[in-house]
């Protein structure tokens, strides 16, 4: 496929703020109809990528392509087909669910029915209060509606769940579901390893500007382990290479004194652990690989929060 | 023209549902007006006549400060802007709307002074409606350019009133509204010369109540006109909407 056919076409872009280079070389492709994920820490260069393909700000150089078509010569038909969600919402205070939704309808040619739209977030109960007195999981519902006035063919959403409770959060992943099903190419970013594998059909790994892993079977390939974490106790000597033998252990990172084991096959590796040094096991926790430890594998140091 | 509309209505409900711009716009001067020609009105100058017109030419600024500056400074803020240049929406449509929107707030800040000044004074147009209807809109567009002026030089919300209030004070005291040129010191009256509110003043005082002018009309409606290119060109050059 060439840049053409991609609804979004990235290439070899390029940013940078002054010595900062907020995007150093990123390319991607994200294919009609796909949820695609742009992960990664604050800072990683994810906004900036997403404002570029917005044509909120210029490239320093790159190919940048929405549905084949460049902001420079088609800045209008993009705008016309494409729906956004901004870090900030962006909406008047004083206008209500309903007349926010209306105003952005009026900037497109054509518009989606109000109520199927103020249906669709589920905000009828609200669709006559203020955007100010909204709380912050209804302000967002209301920011993807406004994304969807013109029923676009791509959406971008940047950091859609950010701050909301787990409830809120849950009700975006469905709409957001909804919206795939539904056959629209949705593009967003978080740093949120559990929402990338619940929404997103590929996920590219963001940081410092640049992609470090990138799509496929990303979340298998790094996901499928579980992480046994525990602190070694003072002065104790740590052998990764010693723990990298125990049955089960696909990894193995020590940082300071503590160590994580990602491990494939939990009892074999817990039974084996606890036999050789049960005494010296202090603080242990099972849990499911994070983003964090994606981070860890793949950079080599902890994510910068 | 669907999208110039919509903007325009937006703006009002902000207006309109905003009680304190509503307050500075409208009710503040049109107090002012009455008390001071209360306070002041034994004698033969200081009557409602010369006031009326005078408090609704600050009226127009303050439409510059309160409901401009300071909301395109918060609304900047707010990104409502910016998530606007995603849409369609052209800048010149977004521009249309705004100005547009003030400048029917002017109107009716002079419907309101008009129709309290006849209920309350029985003060009658003298001059020609036609000639009013011209100074209010020119007043209101010299304000509303320095509007977009003042929010070009403000960078944050906190700065606008920093730089916004000395600019409106110093143009409430030297602009002849508060008290007739020819009681200032002299050296501070070539001041008066300069302050675009001075023209506005002038121009509604003469249209309205026929106050003996300080300029010819003619004057006053050229200085507008040079105020609102200086201002535009000014804010062409200044103002940001991101």
């Amino acid at each position: 496929m060439d840049s053409l056919n991609w609804a979004v076409w990235v290439k070899d872009l390029t940013k940078r703020y002054g010595d900062v280079r907020a995007v150093d070389g990123i390319s991607f492709g994200v294919s009609r109809g796909e949820v695609f994920g742009m992960l990664g820490p604050n800072g990683a260069g994810k906004t900036t990528t997403i404002e570029i393909l917005l044509g909120l700000r210029t490239a320093d150089s790159g190919d940048v392509r929405v549905l084949g078509m460049t902001h420079a010569e088609n800045h209008r038909t993009i705008a016309c087909a494409i729906g956004a969600q901004l870090q900030t919402t962006g909406m008047y205070p004083t206008h209500t669910v309903r007349e926010t939704i209306q105003l952005f309808s009026d900037f497109y040619p054509e518009a989606a029915p109000l109520d199927e739209l103020i249906d669709m977030v589920g905000l009828r109960e609200k669709a006559g209060a203020l955007v100010k007195n909204l709380s912050g999981g209804q302000r967002q519902r209301l920011a993807i509606a406004i994304a969807l006035v013109n029923r676009p063919h791509v959406v971008f959403l940047d950091e859609p769940t950010t701050g909301l409770d787990p409830q809120a959060r849950r009700a975006l992943w469905d709409m957001i579901l909804s919206l795939k099903a539904s056959g629209t190419t949705v593009l967003l970013t978080t740093h949120y390893m559990e929402e990338a594998e619940q929404l997103c059909d590929r996920v590219a790994i963001v940081d410092r500007g640049k992609i470090v892993d990138s799509p496929a079977a990303l979340i298998n390939k790094h996901f499928k382990h579980i992480a046994i974490e525990f602190e070694a106790p003072p002065g104790a000597e740590v052998d990764a290479h010693d723990l990298r033998s125990l049955p089960g252990v696909a990894n193995v990172v020590v940082d300071g004194g503590k160590v994580t084991l990602y491990s494939s096959d939990v009892p074999a590796t817990m039974a084996s652990l606890l036999g050789a040094a049960s005494h010296s096991l202090r603080h242990m926790v099972v849990r499911q690989a994070t983003l964090e430890d994606v981070f860890l594998k793949i950079t080599g140091r902890s994510m910068r929060q | 023209m669907k999208a110039v509309w919509a903007i325009y209505r937006a703006n009002f409900r902000e207006y309109a549902r905003n009680p304190a711009v509503l307050a500075f716009t409208v009710i503040m001067p049109l107090l002012l007006a009455i008390f001071l020609s209360l306070i002041m009105g034994n004698q033969d100058l200081f009557t409602i006549d010369y006031y009326l017109p005078n408090m609704l030419g600050i009226s127009l600024m303050w439409l510059g400060v309160f409901a401009t500056a300071q909301p395109l400074v918060e609304q900047r803020e707010q990104k409502i802007f910016r998530r606007m240049a995603v849409t369609p929406l052209s800048r010149q449509s977004m521009l249309w709307g705004q100005v547009l929107f003030r400048v029917t707030v002017g109107l009716f800040q002079a419907a309101v002074f008009l129709i309290a000044g006849r209920i309350g004074f029985g003060v009658r147009v003298q001059g020609s409606w036609l000639l009013l209807l011209g100074a209010t809109v020119m007043g209101a567009l010299v304000f509303v350019t320095l509007g977009y002026v003042l929010a070009g030089l403000a960078r944050s919300q906190e700065a606008a009133p920093v730089i916004a209030q000395p600019v409106q004070m110093g143009m409430m005291f030297l602009s002849s509204t508060l008290l007739p040129a020819a009681m200032l010191p002299s050296g501070v009256r070539a001041v008066v010369r300069a302050i675009p509110l001075t023209y506005v003043a002038d121009a509604l005082r003469q249209t309205i109540s026929r106050v003996p002018p300080m300029l010819p009309l003619w004057v006053d409606f050229a200085a507008m006109a040079g105020w609102i290119l200086l201002f535009f060109v000014l804010s062409v050059r200044l103002f940001k909407w991101e």
